[in-house]
């Protein structure tokens, strides 16, 4: 009976747990967000501290005072290129000249990012979509700029509501 | 009986009491449209409350070229305030001079060793470094509003991945350093760490190695 009991505890306690371990690693992995160039329309683009990489704003949305920025880099290049997003919620903001007003991103109650901004190797031909999430700015507000640590900042961007 | 209690025990060991560590979302995965991600933003906006986590945007005004903005159309015989231009001219020139910044048509590039401006394998500005970085902040006050680019630089002792990070690091500090002690304005700039990926030297002696542990400094005209 002992020996059925401890059969019970080592599958219950170690043997289920690795393997609850091990799946979530694989649902936890990155999705692979590697495809070639989408087709949501570029705002703008911009160059990149990294060579043959391009930064194409994708989405500058607003809802429920929420505001919403996509951006794709694209490897126009013949190599891949590791590119990396360093201390996004610091380096990543928002300029609203309108009100002399700056935004950073969204952070959850663990004081994460509310972003997908991660560190890639981008294959040629490659994009990796990143997006955003930051406070709105008031509705009358239709303009702002963007500023990204991997680029050179996307200006006047259109809000769209 | 025994059976079940062990596996009521399991399922609140493995299950119940992590759950509150277990509780970080990996945004990574998710859609922005998400129910998580549109919860936790929700949350988010509420936790920052009215001002919704906004920073004011301050001008500058401090800086040679708006001096020099203000003195023109000045009559003649009021020339003091000229010669404390000319001044601050010639300041920012020995600056650029001590510096040994390479001066385009377009930029102004200025490189900082980082065994100046930090001990080993610190990101802390030294203190014998600041008499460096105020001449630095003279040559960006005279050119306000410009972007001005910090990228820290690594030699290639350590982990790639290690030497991205310190490399940030150590730029975020010079700028925080610029901000906080000489006031200039933090939207300005722009923060990049290279880590040891763009040496300007052979990493296979000391001193190319010491060549390559930099940030540098650039201001876009």
């Amino acid at each position: 009976m002992e020996v059925y009991i401890m059969k019970d505890a080592l599958l219950l306690f170690i043997v289920l747990p690795i393997f609850i371990m091990i799946g979530s690693v694989f649902i936890s992995s990155p999705m692979i967000s590697l495809a070639i160039a989408q087709s949501d329309s570029v705002i703008q683009s911009q160059e990149t501290n990294y060579p043959g990489i391009i930064a194409e704003l994708i989405q500058c949305k607003r809802k429920k005072g929420v505001l919403t920025v996509k951006v794709r880099l694209k490897n126009i290049s013949v190599k891949s290129v590791k590119t990396w997003w360093p201390d996004v919620h610091k380096t990543s903001y928002l300029l609203d000249e309108t009100n002399q007003k700056k935004y950073f991103p969204l952070k959850d109650a663990k004081g994460e990012c509310i972003c997908n901004a991660v560190s890639d190797n981008i294959k040629p031909n490659m994009s990796r979509t990143s997006w955003f999430k930051f406070p709105a700015p008031p509705q009358e507000v239709e303009e702002i700029s963007i500023v990204f640590p991997l680029s050179a900042p996307f200006e006047d961007v259109p809000i769209k509501d | 009986m025994r059976s079940t209690l062990l596996l009521w025990l399991f399922f609140f060991t493995f299950l119940l009491l992590p759950f509150p560590l277990w509780g970080n979302i990996d945004y990574s995965n998710l859609d922005p449209d998400s129910p998580e991600v549109q919860q936790a933003c929700g949350d988010a906006i509420k936790r920052l409350g009215p001002d919704r986590g906004t920073v004011a945007i301050q001008k500058n005004v401090i800086g040679v070229k708006k001096n020099v903005v203000d003195i023109i159309g000045i009559p003649k015989g009021t020339s003091g305030s000229g010669i404390a231009i000319i001044g601050q001219v010639t300041e920012v020139e020995m600056a650029l001079k001590d510096l040994e910044a390479k001066v385009s048509e377009t930029e102004i590039k200025i490189d900082l060793p980082s065994d100046i401006l930090f001990d080993f394998d610190k990101c802390n500005i030294r203190h014998d470094a600041q008499e460096a970085l105020k001449k630095v902040a003279i040559v960006i006050k005279s050119y306000p509003r410009k972007t001005v680019l910090i990228e820290g630089h690594t030699d290639s002792e350590g982990s790639d991945e290690y030497n991205m990070k310190l490399s940030f690091k150590r730029a975020v500090s010079v700028k925080q350093w610029l901000v906080d002690i000489e006031k200039l304005i933090d939207t300005n700039f722009q923060i990049n760490g290279w880590g040891e990926s763009k040496p300007i030297a052979s990493n296979d002696t000391a001193r190319g190695r010491q060549k390559n542990r930099r940030v540098e400094i650039i201001i876009r005209k």
